[in-house]
């Protein structure tokens, strides 16, 4: 995604000393920098930690970005590499899952950096609208999920099994990405 | 639904540490393309949901580096002209707010004895009627 006219201008206001305008960029990548961290983090609240984050190194480093690259592509690099100094921290007292989240994080980068680079924040937003359209069983499988309700608890819950919620949850997501795709077109 | 893909999103969504399930998942992960592609679009999808329905953290560390993150720095502009007429026009004539200042207050001051003799005058009214009957 190519740097919108107001990204260039608040970076050369950002480097020219007026730090204010930092919250231009903020403004107009937290969501998109929110939802890649959300992509590889449980917790909501680990994830605005680790957005923060890569704001305030991004803000002291803000003078090696070459102006003519991709701003979004450069915060989810730090993003990147903020997640993988997280895993290593947290595997202190989790060592195997640390490993297989390492693991899986190098093996989707290149693959994730495509899906957000194609990403933009007017269709993260239209997912709100898309929700409200879902039938209500798939409604209540995304709303638990969100809330940190695991799949047998859900599954209980929905008086189901756990495999109905995890395809549930499949067939909702499709149904999101079909319905940003329509409101974009 | 790809049963692989169902075990890795349990695998990833769980904090289980199973090498024995996670290793051939991790193999498939690595050789095949639209296992990956379909898994990643999981991931995604998880992501933007989790953002958009959360609602907007207050970022402190990053207010103290750069301010007040969702006001614009026209609002400050904006604020500060204000400010500005604001004090040049009570420093230009300073008798001519006082003088309004304690017309205004004298104005508030005979409304209320009006509205206390109104108050009086119809209790009396009342008391009149009372009798009366």
């Amino acid at each position: 995604m190519l740097n919108s006219e107001q990204t260039k201008q608040a970076i050369r206001q950002v480097l020219a000393g007026d730090c204010d305008a930092f919250r231009v960029l903020i403004r107009e990548h937290r969501l998109m920098l929110r939802s890649y961290l959300g992509s590889q983090l449980h917790r909501v609240d680990e994830m605005d930690d680790l957005a923060q984050e890569v704001f305030v190194t991004a803000y002291r480093d803000l003078a090696r970005f070459k102006i003519d690259s991709d701003f979004g592509a450069w915060l989810r690099g730090i993003a990147h590499n903020h997640l993988l100094m997280h895993f290593r921290t947290v595997g202190r007292q989790k060592a195997r899952d640390a490993k297989f989240r390492v693991e899986v994080t190098h093996l989707i980068e290149y693959d994730l950096e495509q899906a957000f680079h194609e990403q933009t924040e007017f269709a993260i937003e239209c997912l709100l609208r898309c929700i409200g359209k879902l039938p209500e069983r798939m409604r209540q499988v995304v709303r638990g999920g969100l809330d940190g309700i695991k799949a047998d608890s859900l599954a209980q819950e929905l008086a189901t099994t756990v495999g109905v919620i995890y395809s549930l949850h499949y067939r909702a997501n499709a149904l999101l990405r079909n319905c940003v795709k329509a409101e974009l077109e | 639904m790809d049963t692989d893909l169902q075990k890795l999103l349990a695998l990833w969504l769980s904090e289980v540490e199973d090498d024995a399930i996670a290793r051939p998942l991790l193999e498939r992960l690595k050789i095949d393309n639209d296992f990956r592609k379909a898994f990643v679009d999981e991931l995604a999808i998880l992501g933007q949901l989790k953002a958009v329905q959360s609602s907007e953290p207050r970022w402190l560390r990053l207010e103290d580096l750069v301010g007040n993150i969702d006001r614009n720095t026209d609002d400050d502009a904006f604020e500060a002209s204000v400010m500005s007429r604001i004090i040049v026009t009570s420093s230009g004539n300073p008798s001519v707010s006082l003088r309004t200042h304690w017309m205004w207050a004298a104005t508030g001051f005979t409304l209320r004895q009006r509205s206390v003799l109104v108050e009086v005058c119809l209790c009396r009214v009342c008391k009149s009627r009372f009798v009366k009957s």
